[in-house]
């Protein structure tokens, strides 16, 4: 199960890298961006993964929780990807107001 | 147990709403703050010296919680070196007038605190988790001041800086994860201890993400596309921030993880990616050098100058041996100085002339000579003649790196300073000629005096610049103490795993 979802995870973030770099298009360039940070996500998720596991609380009966470290580090990966993918619409909103164009082609101005 | 090693990181973060809601409601100049805040960053800066001078390591245990639990935080004499730059560069550039109108004053002066934390927390963190939670609120500060301006430039680089820096970051993280899941543990100095016995594809693949993740946070080429752009694009103190301490402090966390995760790379020698690192160096000496020649633009050209440094920096961390290692460090350190110098000295000639064009620098020494003087006396800095520190350490960076047997890199460190000569030569060069006669002439403004506070800051990093060169031999001594805990860093280890505190 692990193996599949970090096989997984793998394929997604290459497929992700794949879209950056072909992609002309400023928004797909965005839902790139989140297909990949969705790849790690998934691996980090997949990590805490134990067989036959519970939540991670202390109970009386006892018996394996997942491991709850790599939860947390996916929550606060999930609270930046969220804030940085904001940041990117908003930066789109103010770049679509002046070039009237989300075109990365005649967007540049700055090269060389 | 002494609270010295939080205060960098708390003080910013106090500071933050007091400069927003200052700002707001017009009851304190956030600049004040942000000045005092350095300040004091500045003597924490000397307390922790002494209290290392006693010592050698300073751990700190967040909270009390015992080792393993809560968080870490160590300071030791190489995060001392980088809290003293951060430091000393921010307190330079807040003395700096501020750019545009004052009511977006109070995000700019909120988005300088929290970036002086972010970068406190990176370089003091002693776990990787915190890490990547510090280089995340670094970063996104850093991609908000790029774009400040507004202005289609400003926002077309914001755009690239956040998407490129975004991939970074992810890279990063997923190697953070990878750490974690083939040990289970994201503690240093516990994973310096485990990580030399993982199967050599982990290990690679580890190294990996985590250098093509900092790789694109400081610039490498070709990972480099963003900088110029950025730098070239952000109001003045930003820029001298960014390229003074905002790159390096990615590099020192580099280093720092390689130090103590691929120990290997110190002890024997240049290995694999240490040769890795030499080579990647050098493609940034010429990319940089070649571009700079290249460009109509002072900012873009101060970028990709910087692009060239970091090259010669990593070529020096890269050869690996204790003198290369200090030489590259006193290279960092010297390179951020004059480079903030110059990029705020941009900025007072920008707002001269209304533009950051070469051919609009003519006829500035008539308007300026102060300026051009202090130009000039950076800009000997960056090419590497005396009497300026960056003639020692490039000096260092060249025999230490010859002597590590790259005289490939070696040669591009002594070429790359002609180069360099070149075009600094034709800044000043144009800054020197008369105005042009004609109607496109743009007339010569009268110079509003410099206002004190900026004076101030230019003459505490000229006099650096060249008491640095006088101390140079001292310095170098004491940077080879630091290397020695690159190279053999048992006694960061020892001082964590020890209980790290009470």
């Amino acid at each position: 199960m692990t193996t599949l979802l970090m096989l997984a995870a793998l394929i997604l973030f290459l497929l992700g890298v794949y879209g950056l770099l072909t992609n002309k298009h400023l928004i797909k360039l965005v839902i790139c961006f989140n297909i990949m940070e969705a790849a790690v996500l998934i691996f980090l998720v997949a990590l805490g993964h134990r067989q036959g596991a519970g939540v991670p609380i202390v109970r009386p009966e006892g018996g394996p929780y997942v491991d709850p470290l790599p939860h947390a580090l996916a929550l606060t990966a999930i609270v930046i990807g969220a804030s940085l993918t904001a940041m990117m619409l908003s930066y789109i909103i103010k770049l679509y107001q002046r070039y009237r164009t989300v075109d990365v082609d005649r967007l540049k101005r700055l090269r060389g | 147990m002494t609270h010295l090693p939080i205060l960098p990181i708390v003080i910013p973060l106090l500071a933050v709403p007091a400069v927003f809601f200052g700002h707001r409601f017009e009851l304190v100049d956030g600049r004040k703050v942000l000045a005092l805040v350095s300040a004091l960053g500045l003597a924490v800066f000397a307390g922790l010296a002494v209290a290392l001078a006693r010592s050698g390591t300073l751990p700190y245990a967040v909270g009390g919680w015992p080792f393993g639990r809560g968080i870490l935080l160590i300071a030791d004499p190489l995060s001392l070196l980088m809290l003293g730059m951060v430091q000393l560069i921010f307190l330079a550039a807040v003395l700096f007038p501020f750019p545009r109108e004052p009511e977006a004053r109070a995000a700019y002066c909120t988005f300088l605190c929290l970036l002086q934390a972010g970068l406190n927390g990176m370089i003091l963190t002693a776990d990787l988790f915190n890490l990547y939670v510090a280089l995340e609120i670094t970063s996104i500060v850093s991609y908000a001041l790029v774009a400040y301006p507004k202005n289609r430039e400003s926002l077309e680089a914001g755009f690239k800086y956040l998407l490129l820096g975004s991939v970074g970051s992810l890279l990063i993280l997923w190697g953070i994860g990878l750490v974690y899941a083939s040990t289970g543990s994201l503690n240093l100095a516990h994973l310096s201890r485990v990580f030399g016995e993982l199967p050599h594809p982990v290990r690679s693949a580890v190294l990996a993400l985590l250098f093509t993740g900092f790789a694109m946070k400081f610039a490498l080429v070709p990972f480099h596309t963003w900088k110029p752009d950025a730098y070239g694009s952000a109001p003045a103190p930003v820029s001298a921030i960014l390229a003074g301490v905002g790159s390096k402090v990615p590099l020192y966390c580099l280093l720092r993880i390689v130090s103590l995760l691929f120990a290997g790379m110190f002890r024997a020698g240049p290995g694999g990616f240490g040769s890795l690192l030499v080579w990647a160096g050098f493609a940034s000496i010429a990319v940089g050098h070649f571009m700079a020649l290249r460009q109509v633009r002072l900012g873009r050209l101060l970028a990709y100058s910087s692009v060239a440094h970091i090259g010669y920096i990593v070529v020096a961390l890269g050869s690996a041996s204790a003198d290369s290692v200090a030489a590259g460090l006193f290279h960092l350190v010297n390179h951020g100085i004059l480079k903030a110098g110059l990029f705020l000295l941009t900025g007072c000639l920008v707002t001269l002339r209304g533009s950051d064009r070469l051919d609009a620098m003519r006829g500035m020494s008539r308007d300026a000579p102060g300026l051009v003087a202090l130009f000039a006396l950076f800009s000997l800095g960056m090419v590497g003649v005396p009497p300026v520190n960056g003639f020692v350490s490039k000096w260092a960076v060249l025999t230490s790196v010859m002597r590590a047997g790259h005289p490939v890199q070696a040669a591009a460190v002594a070429a790359g300073g002609l180069v360099a000569l070149l075009y600094y030569a034709r800044v000043v060069g144009l800054m020197c000629l008369p105005l042009r006669a004609g109607p496109t002439a743009p007339a010569g403004p009268a110079l509003q005096a410099l206002r004190w506070d900026a004076r101030v800051s230019l003459a505490l990093l000229a006099v650096f610049c060249v008491a640095l060169f006088f101390l140079g031999g001292p310095a170098l001594r004491l940077l080879s103490g630091v290397s020695g805990i690159v190279v053999a860093p048992q006694d960061y280890v020892q001082a964590i795993l020890a209980g790290a505190g009470p």
